[in-house]
């Protein structure tokens, strides 16, 4: 019998993809876009995620767990899929290797700041490469392994406990803030993206993993971490500080001073390797899923050369970080778009399907 | 083939190592800077660098440089030493108060802009030229850097003089309802002495808390842990009564009320609780009523003494021990935004009530 995801990896699995670069930036763009108190931001935005799960959760309930490319193949002809599924899989990839540069990008700040960024780049894909190469499954294992390796992090949090200040909240909700919340609303909900690559998990789950469960749960543990990091952030930093610092959780971290170790900001930022590293190689592995509804004949770990080949050589064109922040924020608009478009199609392919009695009772 | 991958990956892992080097031998591992301000608008760059190298006669590398900021600084001290320098180690930061006087927000950003500055390096004021004090070398202590930086670890640890980071000094320049404040240290002789508290109106140093005053600073600024406290009740000619609360600890609580015209009034309650190991005067400590009379002498000078530093506090217009916040945390946001707050806080009126308590009185009744 064919391996189906358990329960407990895909929850990680989710959690671990949605949780990346744009993190170490979160509160800060919650202090910019949405002032005092700006953390409950995060419960706003998670009542948007939860709905885009639930409408992922009417897909998978109507295609009865199955591929969603099935779906879409049963009605629309091969050339006018193509060309979506091109743009999928070149979209997809890009998102995944920029968020890599980023990573790589500030890490330089605090690390090998004269080291030419694609060599690291390198190095990631090819790490990147050798796990998609490996399968859903073995991905979903590898992220549990580096969940382990990366969520003591949090408990480090507990060490601001003595810097951190009611007063410095304030009592006040949202003021002092950018005066375009929709803006910042979408600036900001690229840090829950990868909960919509659950809709590729469809074929990999069976009614033992509950997908459309351990999405909400792994929805609502990335909720709660993020809420409680922007909370210690903003008792931590105050709100004008927070606003001027480009990479809050990077001073936090420099800020952990043990006694006989410190400026251990470098370990813990390269312990984050992690969960980019999820991040690159799930978005990847979904480029390389529509890859192979193109390219059926050829061998995976060919396609995924090619794929990863081609996410690298994308990865040159950002050359400084800006670059490569304003390119993954853009690509993000596109993904946040995505994440509910492509769903809320395949509800209205699926329901046309039904009418027509195409799909199986 | 799957085998060979982890060690060509291993090689290639390594091989990042061979460019971006840094040989312990051969790195400078700057422990402080000083900053002084000179008449033409440059600053006076002074560096102490600690020295392992057991063959060096000197236990240190003081080096100086005149330049327009601290970083074009950094190549004329570069040329000056074989080292490396570094800032991975930076304890301590050095300014002179007439640079303070100034504004210290463009040297604070650089500062905070460098990832290679901790946080936690500590900020500093220097009461006459910062690098002649960093320079000299006193002789019956550590090398002078060290010397410094363990003075002031020590004084913060026993929580009579505020400990000022870059974090912290930040953190309260960018918060709308506190100012910074740092420790200023003078050259004594033969010793460094802590000469007071500098209070800054945002970047700016403005004025300063004298020695003696401190424990009233620290009581109004914070909740202290572990603190030791001498309260001079009188010290007319030979008459002299005094009281020393050790290991005191205090809790701090703000509220902000308003008056009939809806003006707010601040008021600050400090409840302590220390042993007493010295008590000089006439009244006796096993008595519960003389002990009674003692503490409510006693919390009735702490509070004349820290009203009156807050009235200081309001002439000079520095919100040291961040009122503000609180002031703020009080009325809409509307109404913060629109109000004057220095020009508030000069009239406001801010009373303290300190509630005193002896945990124990030593060995001796």
């Amino acid at each position: 019998m064919k391996e189906k995801l358990s329960a407990f990896h895909a929850t990680i699995l989710i959690y671990m993809t949605q949780v990346g670069v744009f993190s170490f930036s979160l509160p800060r763009m919650l202090a910019q876009h949405f002032g005092t108190n700006g953390w409950l931001a995060i419960f706003i935005m998670a009542a948007f995620v939860f709905l885009n799960t639930a409408i992922i959760a009417v897909v998978y309930r109507l295609s009865k767990g199955n591929s969603v490319f099935e779906t879409l193949e049963r009605s629309i002809p091969k050339i006018v899929l193509y060309p979506i599924y091109l743009f999928l899989c070149c979209f997809w990839v890009t998102i995944g290797c920029l968020a890599a540069k980023e990573y790589i990008f500030i890490f330089q700040i605090i690390a090998f700041p004269s080291t030419h960024p694609m060599i690291f780049m390198f190095i990631f894909c090819v790490l990147a490469y050798l796990l998609i190469n490996q399968g859903i499954y073995n991905i979903a294992k590898v992220s549990t392994v580096f969940y382990i390796i990366t969520v003591w992090i949090l408990f480090l949090f507990f060490f601001y406990y003595h810097d951190f200040k009611w007063t410095r909240l304030t009592p006040f909700i949202f003021q002092g803030g950018s005066p375009d919340k929709i803006k910042g609303f979408f600036d900001v909900y690229p840090a829950f993206l990868g909960y919509e690559l659950v809709i590729l998990l469809f074929p990999y789950s069976d009614k033992k993993t509950h997908l459309m469960r351990t999405a909400f749960i792994s929805c609502g543990l990335v909720t709660i971490v993020y809420a409680f990091i922007a909370f210690v952030s903003f008792g931590f930093f105050s709100l004008g500080y927070l606003k001027v610092l480009q990479y809050p959780i990077l001073v936090l971290f420099a800020y952990v001073h043990l006694p006989l170790i410190e400026r251990i900001e470098n370990l813990l930022y390269g312990f984050l390797l992690f969960t980019t590293m999820i991040t690159t190689v799930m978005n990847s592995w979904a480029a390389v899923e529509v890859g192979k509804r193109m390219f059926p004949k050829l061998k995976n770990a060919v396609l995924s050369f090619l794929i990863m080949l081609f996410g690298y050589v994308i990865s040159f064109i950002p050359e400084v970080l800006m670059e490569a922040q304003r390119w993954l924020h853009y690509a993000a608009y596109i993904e946040t778009g995505l994440a509910f478009g492509f769903p809320i199609a395949l509800i209205l392919l699926l329901l046309i399907q039904r009418s027509r009695g195409e799909l199986q009772p | 083939m799957n085998k060979r991958w982890p060690g060509l990956l291993l090689t290639l892992a390594m091989l990042t190592g061979c460019d971006d080097q840094h040989i312990l031998e051969r790195t400078g591992f700057c422990h402080t800077i000083s900053y002084d301000l000179l008449p033409d608008h440059n600053f006076k760059i002074g560096l102490s660098v600690p020295k392992a190298d057991p063959n060096s006669k000197t236990d240190r590398e003081v080096l100086q440089a005149i330049a327009h900021s601290s970083k074009d600084s950094q190549p004329k001290l570069v040329r000056q030493t074989s080292l490396l320098l570094v800032n991975g180690q930076l304890r301590n930061l050095l300014f002179s108060l007439p640079l303070a006087e100034g504004g210290l927000l463009d040297q604070m950003d650089t500062l905070s802009r460098d990832p290679s500055i901790p946080p936690k390096v500590k900020i500093t004021l220097a009461d006459g030229d910062a690098y002649d004090l960093l320079k000299k070398n006193y002789k019956e202590h550590p090398r002078t850097d060290r010397y410094i930086y363990t003075l002031l670890e020590k004084e913060a640890s026993y929580q009579t003089v505020p400990e000022a980071t870059l974090y912290e000094f930040i953190r309260d320049y960018y918060d709308d309802g506190i100012d910074p404040i740092a420790p200023i240290i003078k050259d004594a002789g033969d010793t460094i002495t802590v000469s007071g508290v500098g209070l800054f109106r945002g970047d700016r140093y403005i004025t300063r808390i004298k020695p003696d005053d401190l424990h009233i600073l620290a009581l109004l600024r914070h909740n202290l842990r572990h603190a030791d406290m001498t309260i001079h009740l009188a010290s007319e000619g030979q008459h002299k009564e005094l009281i020393t609360f050790n290991y005191l600890k205090s809790d701090r609580k703000i509220d902000v009320l308003r008056d009939k015209s809806g003006k707010p009034v601040v008021m600050i309650h400090i409840k302590a609780f220390g042993s007493v190991l010295e008590y000089i005067g006439k009244l006796k400590l096993h008595s519960d009523a003389d002990r009674n009379t003692l503490l409510q002498q006693a919390a009735r000078h702490l509070e004349s003494r820290a009203e009156e530093m807050i009235k200081f506090m309001q002439d000079n217009k520095v919100d040291s021990i961040g009122i503000g916040a609180y002031v703020r945390n009080s009325m809409s946001y509307a109404s913060w935004k629109k109000l004057d707050w220095y020009e508030e806080y000069a009239h406001l009126t801010v009373k303290c009530k300190v509630d005193l308590n002896i945990v124990n009185s030593g060995q001796t009744l």
